[in-house]
């Protein structure tokens, strides 16, 4: 009885801090949720004094949410950026995750140099490196199209450190039993490592989401014409030299920010436990 | 370590070449490039740009506030996301949906993010100073004070950044196998000592990763102050970042900004080896 | 063995695929003014054309905006000379951005730029672009007014030809200010109010309207807070210069009793409650569109901006005069100018679409399609005789003429905004004046000092 009692504190303790949690992380965004509901009029007439009008509009209206895509033509931005990222996504992962086997597996000459300067190569700022990378990318004919935001993302250190110390935290015992079973390398790689590595996929993946539907700079460089822009850039439209649109600002980023958030929900789920006892013992 | 036969020693360098070639040009190739620029001046190799850079007090004071702005945030980032991973590893309904919101200020792009929280921080009809005002304390300058500026984009940092990190110690948490902490219960023993004698250890290899994804992303952070307060009040926010952005897109002075990405570099290579020590050390004890 | 080398090679060949460019290119036109097909067809009385099947890339700030002005303009030029112009436009916030890595990078991508005129120097100096002496004969160069030809020149030469100027009034609320039961005398370019008057006003209107101070109300308020374009007017209607005669001295100049006397005097707006500190240079135009300000310095657009947004209760005056300074107004002034990039493949076709869009054809439609302040005399004498023109803009026109103070004319104009914002923002915020402007002399004089 004191055990079940103890158990049921602890989980209402759980349950209070995530709600706390949840309202200190949702609090700013309700500001803006609530901007991207209303007219621009109605925007700044109940900031101050403090009022339940300040969050809740007079008059709520999704007209900013339609506008979208009807004045502002917001689908292609989305489409593009969905197209690029999840490009980004698959060969992301692939290359990758490939080369951190490399590492995390086996030894080899020159090994630790390639790895400190793989490591030093994402301590450089984009902004940094933008123009000579415009440089590069226009040698190889890249400029204006999709390759040219694609494939300056796959080449990220910072994903490939991610996997080599996921993988490195598999138990070596599997693999060898793998070996001793006879599989060859290819078959390690994918019938024992990935399925034990879903939740390093999906981190990885989440990762290069969020760099490449994030990502401002460069695809503002590199994308020139309007058709292939992406949703961060597409963004700066509602600003024009003397006026702002707020309203549909806060409407387009509310919405690209729900995207991805959409995206991830179902793949939550399969944040479990990698490894069970049985899969050491085997 | 799997071992390889003297035939198949060539295997792992193939495994690595796509992402290694790609990382070569697209990246390192543009770092080489723009280090370089930073000590040559006419066409002649020189230290004079870096010696025009330590007499500039400009320099010295943006050192200062990076220095002061990571020395907080970097902990305070990671000892939050640790927490909150903690947090939404248990097993309680519906956590998936708490996981989900945490991770929404992610989503979010840091400029937006820095245009609500600059509304709500604002000095004169910001939603924090009328909630203070019902407390009876008096309005504060947020962004407008040089005394807190800094910290204020501390905390919006920090709101947007943590769910992110959160993630990958989740990850981590998620590898631990589950028998362990059986096996500590049955020892007796309470929650703080599993926690840092056996899932600290245990998810080092993530947590290295996470230390060194977030000192350089919070080394590099700039955006907040090129959106909100220009490195003002008075310069307390102009961190070193800051200072190069400026310097490369504002002024064109690329051979200053690529000498001060260098020494950004420098305190990067610094800071993540301290770190990586410290792991090592723990793994020995 | 096999399998991993198959998925190898694979990823191989979808790499290269992806490298050589077979991701899908953006096929559609560029924002084409003119219909190649139909171009093809009357091929044959093209060729008589001056420039017929050459073409040029434009590419300009305005993106979302400026199209629907800019592309019948271009279609009659493009029909008049027979050639192609592409336009690619830009949003504020990325075009500046944007043109520096570009023209860092020596990039031929562009033919026309349009040039933010304070970096005419510093674009001149960087040999980012050409002088265009040659295309330009002293009558044509005579047209445009003296402030946007000095803009436009660096160092003897003649870089930069004007696409419109602007200019500034003072617009205020007349619903808050019945309700504070305030009047706001008579005025004119001739006989103006003081800012110590509007101050005056701005504290009796607010004690009425916002007496508690929790309404958010502003009494006085500038529309491009902190802003160099829009705050130097103070200093300069002093008498206070921007900066030396040689482009690089600011000592004794932005430290000068003038402006220290002006920043003061701004200081205490915000110290005495008249202004408040929230305001951004993004969200003042909304805020006073949404009755909560009073006074508002700002620019010719806000007519149109509060018409749109169905605000009627306002009315505007010229930009008041310091007391004991009338006869030394300054009025912010300058836009948008024209350049041709150092690496531009057809630089006589840009010039030629220059002269249409600066003191051609082009520049009347987009005058009367967009209705910005002319940057040519023969713009200005057409406002100033008009019997259509609306008051604002015979104000206006008036002080582009005869009260526009450029902005500060250095190759280092970069670094001089950059120091100049951040130095009017602290003293909004309440920091030391006299401090403040010598710790910008001391800034500028090291960075400037590079340029030399």
């Amino acid at each position: 009885m004191n055990r079940k009692i103890k158990k049921n504190v602890m989980t209402c303790c759980i349950y209070i801090l995530l709600v706390i949690i949840l309202i200190i992380t949702l609090f700013p965004l309700f500001w803006g949720i609530s901007a991207s509901l209303r007219d621009n009029s109605e925007l700044f007439q109940y900031v101050t004094p403090f009022s339940l009008n300040t969050f809740v509009p007079l008059k709520m209206t999704i007209e900013s949410y339609i506008g979208l895509f009807t004045d502002y033509n917001f689908l292609q931005p989305i489409l593009n950026t969905l197209y690029v990222t999840i490009m980004s996504i698959v060969l992301g992962c692939v290359v990758n995750s490939v080369a951190a086997f490399a590492f995390a597996m086996f030894d080899f000459k020159f090994k630790n140099v390639i790895f400190m300067l793989i490591l030093l190569s994402f301590m450089i700022p984009f902004e940094a490196i933008a123009l000579p990378l415009y440089q590069v990318a226009d040698g190889f004919g890249m400029v204006d199209t999709h390759a040219g935001m694609i494939v300056p993302c796959i080449a990220s250190g910072l994903v490939l450190f991610l996997f080599v110390q996921f993988f490195k935290d598999i138990p070596p015992s599997l693999l060898e039993a793998g070996r001793i079973d006879g599989a060859n390398l290819a078959q390690v790689f994918f019938r024992i490592m990935i399925p034990l590595s879903k939740p390093i996929f999906i981190t990885a993946g989440l990762m290069i989401f969020m760099d490449q539907w994030n990502s401002y700079l460069w695809p503002l460089l590199i994308a020139r014409s309007k058709d292939i822009r992406t949703i961060q850039i597409s963004l700066t439209a509602f600003q024009t030299e003397h006026a702002t649109d707020w309203s549909s600002l806060y409407a387009a980023s509310i919405l690209s920010a729900l995207i991805p958030l959409a995206l991830f929900f179902p793949f939550q789920k399969y944040f479990v436990q990698g490894i069970t006892s049985s899969g050491v013992k085997g | 370590m799997i071992h390889l036969s003297n035939k198949r020693k060539w295997i792992p360098y193939l495994l690595i070449i796509p992402s290694f070639s790609l990382i070569c040009i697209f990246k390192l190739y543009p770092i080489f490039t723009t280090l370089v620029e930073s000590f040559i001046v006419d066409s002649q190799f020189t230290f004079s740009v870096f010696s025009e850079l330590f007499k500039d007090d400009a320099f010295w004071n943006s050192l200062g506030v990076t220095l002061k702005l990571n020395v907080v945030m970097i902990p305070l980032q990671i000892i939050i996301s640790f927490g909150m991973a903690l947090l939404v590893n248990s097993a309680v309904k519906v956590i998936g949906v708490f996981r989900t919101i945490f991770y929404l200020p992610v989503t979010i792009s840091l400029t937006v993010a820095c245009l609500l929280w600059n509304m709500m921080l604002n000095p004169n009809s910001g939603v924090i100073n009328s909630l203070l005002g019902i407390f009876n304390i008096p309005m504060q300058g947020f962004f407008t004070d040089k005394n807190q500026a800094l910290w204020c984009i501390i905390i919006v940092a920090t709101w947007k950044g943590v769910g992110y990190w959160m993630m990958f110690l989740l990850a981590g948490l998620k590898n631990i196998d589950a028998e362990i902490y059986e096996s500590a219960k049955i020892d007796g023993a309470g929650w703080l000592k599993t926690t840092f004698q056996i899932t600290l250890p245990l998810i080092k290899k993530v947590l290295l990763f996470v230390f060194i994804a977030n000192t350089t992303s919070n080394l590099l952070l700039f955006i907040p102050m090129q959106v909100i307060t220009g490195g003002g009040p008075q310069g307390s926010t102009n961190v070193l970042m800051y200072e190069a952005y400026k310097s490369a897109f504002k002024y064109g002075d690329r051979a200053r900004s690529s000498a001060i990405v260098t020494i950004l570099l420098i305190l990067i290579v610094a800071a993540c080896a301290v770190q990586a020590l410290m792991l090592r050390e723990k793994e020995k004890s | 063995m096999k399998k991993k080398m198959l998925a190898l090679m694979l990823a191989g060949t979808m790499m290269v695929a992806l490298i050589a460019g077979c991701g899908s290119k953006s096929d559609a036109d560029n924002d084409t003014a003119s219909e190649t097909e139909k171009g093809q067809e009357n091929q044959a009385s093209d060729s008589d054309k001056p420039f017929a099947g050459q073409s040029i890339t434009f590419t300009d700030t305005g993106a979302g905006d400026w199209e629907e002005y800019i592309k019948p303009i271009i279609a009659k030029f493009e029909e008049e000379t027979g050639a192609t112009v592409t336009m690619e436009l830009y949003a504020h916030t990325d075009y500046l951005e944007m043109l520096d890595v570009k023209l860092g990078a020596g990039s031929s991508d562009y033919d026309v730029i349009g040039v933010d005129v304070p970096l005419v120097a510093s674009y001149a100096s960087k040999d980012f672009i050409t002088p265009v002496d040659e295309y330009f004969s002293d009558d044509e160069k005579a047209i445009f007014t003296e402030s946007a030809l000095t803009a436009g020149s660096w160092d003897g030469e003649f870089y930069s030809p004007a696409m419109n100027s602007s200019s500034q009034l003072l617009w205020y609320n007349t619903a808050l200010l019945k309700e504070a039961g305030v009047e706001v005398p008579e005025s004119d370019t001739e006989n103006r109010l003081t800012w110590e008057q509007v101050e005056g006003i701005a504290k009796e209107a607010l004690a009425v309207v916002d007496a508690d101070g929790n309404k958010g109300i502003s009494g006085i308020a500038f529309e491009q807070v902190s802003r160099t374009y829009q705050m130097n007017m103070l200093p300069n209607s002093m008498g206070g210069a921007n900066i030396g005669d040689d482009g690089f001295t600011v000592d004794g100049i932005i430290n000068s009793e003038e402006w220290i006397n002006a920043c003061t005097w701004y200081q205490n707006l915000y110290s005495n409650g008249i202004s408040l500190k929230g305001l951004t240079a993004d969200d003042t135009g909304d805020i006073f569109k949404a009755g909560k300000i009073v006074f508002m310095v700002a620019g010719t657009w806000t007519a149109e901006a509060l018409e749109k947004e169905g605000m009627s209760d306002y009315d505007y005056a010229p930009v008041p005069a310091f007391e004991g300074y009338e006869d030394k107004v300054g009025t912010p002034t300058g836009s948008w100018h024209f350049g041709i990039p150092k690496n531009s493949e057809n630089k006589e076709l840009a010039a030629e679409f220059i002269k249409y869009m600066s003191i051609g054809e082009g520049n009347t439609l987009w005058l009367e399609t967009h209705g910005d302040v002319p940057s040519t005399t023969t713009g200005v004498e057409n406002i100033l005789k008009s019997d259509t023109a609306e008051k604002y803009m015979k104000i206006a026109a008036y002080e582009a003429a005869n009260t526009a103070v450029p902005r500060a004319l250095t190759p280092g104009y970069n670094e001089y905004d950059s120091v100049i914002e951040s130095t009017w923002d602290d003293i909004k915020n309440g920091a030391d004046v006299k401090e403040s402007l010598d710790g910008a002399v001391k800034q500028l004089e090291s960075l400037l000092s590079k340029l030399k």
